[in-house]
């Protein structure tokens, strides 16, 4: 039934063609959540929930009248295989993120200043903001600079007092 | 003491409230953080005031859940770091730009914090005090300030508790049973050079350097968005260079505050530039006229 679901989920098997698949999902809880958990995590991160959107809000949809119940232990650790890689970067972005976080869904005025007489002013759609706010976030400070300033024991004092 | 600091809020298990203050907006958040040695580190922040928004972090990746309209968007992103794996490592750049102090003890959320302060050389940067926790070495709270010494923006734990590792069932958003989940579209990001474009960046405000440069292929734009990176060692500045009048959409121009982040949106020679950046006007302002085209 792992490997089916599996497969099912890796798009290798067509979930019309096998009925009893989607049975099984919706009378296992375990399946079930063990499919909603892959889905929101994983396929999020690897950015193809939208291809499953169909199949997905019939799951859901079949989980309102399930009962609610705990995701398997350790089952999310072992589907998701990612590698470890943690950099040892930090920077103000990093601090400014958390208040993009807070920021951007609750709209965002701009003033407008220095009129530019050839080009008609328009409102900037928030949106197109959020995505210069987010696309910076993202990048700074970036990959690259790495190897530019690991960590090499120093202490905060050796500048200062 | 402090050596550790820059790798305990990755390395260690921890439960907490952090608070967001910017301004006269303040939001609270909830965080469990994880690392599960081999298997990652992850970590899961939910904003507990005002609309519900949580975001799901497993290494750089990150997914940020959002309701918009009646859907909820899901935003899968890379990220280097987010608070409280946010303190600045002791580079030759950082030293250069800013002078650092250690400061008394102070407590916060509960627990015996070092402060630490970072004090610019010049206008171009925000001065920024950071607290430690003494004992296991976590930010505990980070704020930047005016040259009036004026809070700007804040954030600081108001609980924090470090636990052992648990199975990680809590690593998954709360959803809204019923709502429909949508990706929002995703952006290609290639690397670019600054050679064989039509302008350049002169001017560039002291202790600041590129970082990178790439070219973003945003969904529903023509033509792909420059985008380049200035940092000081711990403060950072994008700059994005696009045409405009292609596709119809016409760009608006003006400045944004929120906290310490400072964003200036301006038109030149058909090319809207936009400076996004933790510093202050000033170095916006500054990035941002000296942007010239070649004629």
């Amino acid at each position: 039934m792992k490997e089916q679901l599996s497969a099912l989920m890796d798009g290798e098997v067509d979930l019309e063609a096998n009925p009893h698949l989607y049975t099984a999902l919706c009378k296992s809880d375990e399946a079930c959540k063990c499919w909603f958990t892959y889905h929101l995590i994983g396929d999020a991160m690897r950015g193809d929930l939208r291809m499953q959107t169909g199949l997905y809000a019939r799951i859901m949809r079949s989980l309102e009248s399930e009962p609610a119940v705990l995701a398997p232990r350790r089952r999310l650790r072992d589907m998701l295989q990612l590698p470890y890689m943690v950099p040892m970067v930090a920077s103000a972005a990093a601090v400014a993120f958390v208040g993009w976080v807070v920021w951007q869904s609750q709209g965002v005025a701009v003033q407008p200043e220095m009129p530019q007489p050839s080009i008609a002013q328009n409102t900037m759609a928030p949106e197109a903001l959020n995505n210069y706010m987010l696309a910076h976030h993202e990048y700074a400070p970036s990959n690259g600079m790495q190897h530019a300033y690991d960590i090499k024991s120093a202490t905060y004092a050796e500048s200062g007092n | 003491m402090i050596d550790k600091a820059g790798q305990a809020a990755h390395r260690l298990n921890y439960k907490g409230v952090f608070v967001y203050q910017s301004g006269a907006n303040v939001s609270s958040m909830q965080i469990t953080h994880m690392n599960y040695g081999p298997n990652g580190e992850f970590a899961r922040v939910v904003v507990l005031d005002g609309v519900p928004r949580e975001m799901l972090r497993q290494g750089n990746d990150v997914v940020i859940y959002q309701p918009k309209s009646e859907k909820i968007m899901v935003d899968k992103r890379r990220l280097q770091s987010s608070f409280p794996a946010v303190l600045p490592k002791l580079s030759a750049d950082i030293k250069a730009n800013y002078q650092i102090h250690l400061g008394g003890a102070e407590r916060v959320g509960g627990h015996e914090g070092q402060l630490v302060m970072l004090e610019p050389r010049d206008k171009y940067r925000y001065r920024c005090k950071i607290w430690i926790d003494r004992e296991s070495g976590l930010l505990l709270k980070m704020a930047f300030l005016s040259d009036k010494d004026d809070v700007i923006e804040q954030v600081a734990f108001s609980q924090l508790m470090l636990v052992n590792t648990v199975d990680n069932d809590w690593f998954r958003p709360d959803v809204t049973r019923g709502k429909t989940y949508v990706m929002a579209p995703e952006e290609t990001v290639t690397p670019a050079s600054s050679q064989d474009e039509g302008w350049a960046v002169t001017h560039m405000p002291p202790g600041f350097r590129k970082t990178e440069q790439v070219r973003r292929n945003v969904p529903g734009k023509a033509f792909p968005v420059n985008h380049l990176v200035f940092w000081d060692g711990f403060a950072s500045v994008s700059l994005f260079v696009e045409p405009v009048g292609h596709g119809g959409v016409l760009p608006m121009v003006g400045s944004f505050s929120q906290g310490a982040t400072n964003v200036l949106v301006s038109v030149h020679d058909g090319h809207q530039i936009v400076v996004v950046g933790e510093v202050p006007p000033v170095t916006v302002t500054q990035i941002s006229n000296g942007v010239t085209f070649r004629k």
